[in-house]
């Protein structure tokens, strides 16, 4: 009864997550600009790796402690790599959306750390 | 930057801790066999990069209570929120989004509390963290609100800042 119960939950965690997989993969599809597509596609592939994979692990029994590892593992690491992404091309001068309205990061001066070059 | 450190102790003690629940976890159906290799491994392993794995040591397992019972359930509905913010987004035929990059100022001071809330922006509604600057936190928002550095901090980084704080004290 229980485990019945478990794998249909697991499989309500898989199906949530592939549908935002789906939007996250439409969102970079549709959005404008590098920064906007990285928004959507963060938030969205993490929530939905971490509900698939916690999905899984209900499902199929004595992998919950991986699925649960790997989603911590996710979401630790995920905004970190779009944090380099976006970080990286605004420094590189990645065309942005027209509108975008105000850019504080334009009024900065650059400091770049030891050792990295001037542009 | 601020940096208080813990003793040598209590950090390779915490990265004992780490190493080993982490080969339980991965060596998942439990035998006795498995751990003792893993203590020594974790004994081993501990020694050679305690120093790069933490710097408050034992501390940190303090501060499980406080991201386990008042964090999480906080990041996951902001989590949720976000997802279904993006859904309204992109499924909207029009896309109404209004991006902008604004700054928002912070009070926490050391160096891994500004990793926690930079990461817990990044999954919140709308923002993406982009760069930093002592204090100060650049943020994409996909709709902007607001332009003021006050206004946009207490609504940004509002409810994280709080946790991160008793959290990071």
């Amino acid at each position: 009864m229980l485990d019945a119960f478990l794998g249909w939950l697991g499989v309500v965690f898989v199906f949530t997550g592939v549908f935002f997989l789906f939007l996250g993969a439409l969102g970079i599809f549709r959005l404008p600009d590098v920064f906007n597509r990285l928004q959507a596609g963060t938030k969205a592939t993490t929530l939905g790796v971490v509900s698939t994979s916690i999905g899984v692990g209900l499902i199929a029994k004595g992998w919950i402690l991986f699925a649960v590892a790997l989603a911590i593992f996710l979401l630790m690491t995920n905004p970190i790599s779009s944090h380099a992404i976006a970080r990286a091309s605004y420094r590189v001068g990645v065309k942005k959306y027209p509108q975008t309205d105000p850019d504080e990061c334009e009024k900065r001066e650059w400091k770049f750390p030891e050792g990295g070059e001037e542009k | 930057m601020e940096r208080v450190e813990s003793s040598a102790g209590s950090r390779y003690l915490y990265a004992v801790v780490v190493y080993f629940f982490l080969w339980i976890v991965l060596t998942y159906p439990f035998s006795i066999h498995e751990w003792e290799a893993g203590a020594a491994i974790a004994l081993l392993g501990a020694l050679l990069t305690y120093k790069q794995l933490s710097v408050s040591g034992m501390k940190n397992i303090e501060r499980l209570g406080i991201l386990l019972f008042w964090y999480l359930p906080v990041f996951i509905w902001e989590m949720l929120k976000a997802n279904l913010h993006v859904a309204a987004i992109v499924l909207n035929p029009k896309m109404p989004i209004k991006p902008g990059i604004v700054k928002i100022k912070t009070n926490l001071k050391s160096p891994v509390a500004k990793v926690w809330l930079a990461n817990s922006i990044t999954l919140t509604p709308g923002t993406l963290s982009m760069d930093i600057d002592g204090q100060y936190l650049y943020i994409h928002w996909i709709k902007v609100k607001t332009k003021d550095v006050e206004k946009a901090t207490q609504e940004i980084a509002g409810s994280f800042e709080k946790i991160l704080e008793a959290m990071f004290k």
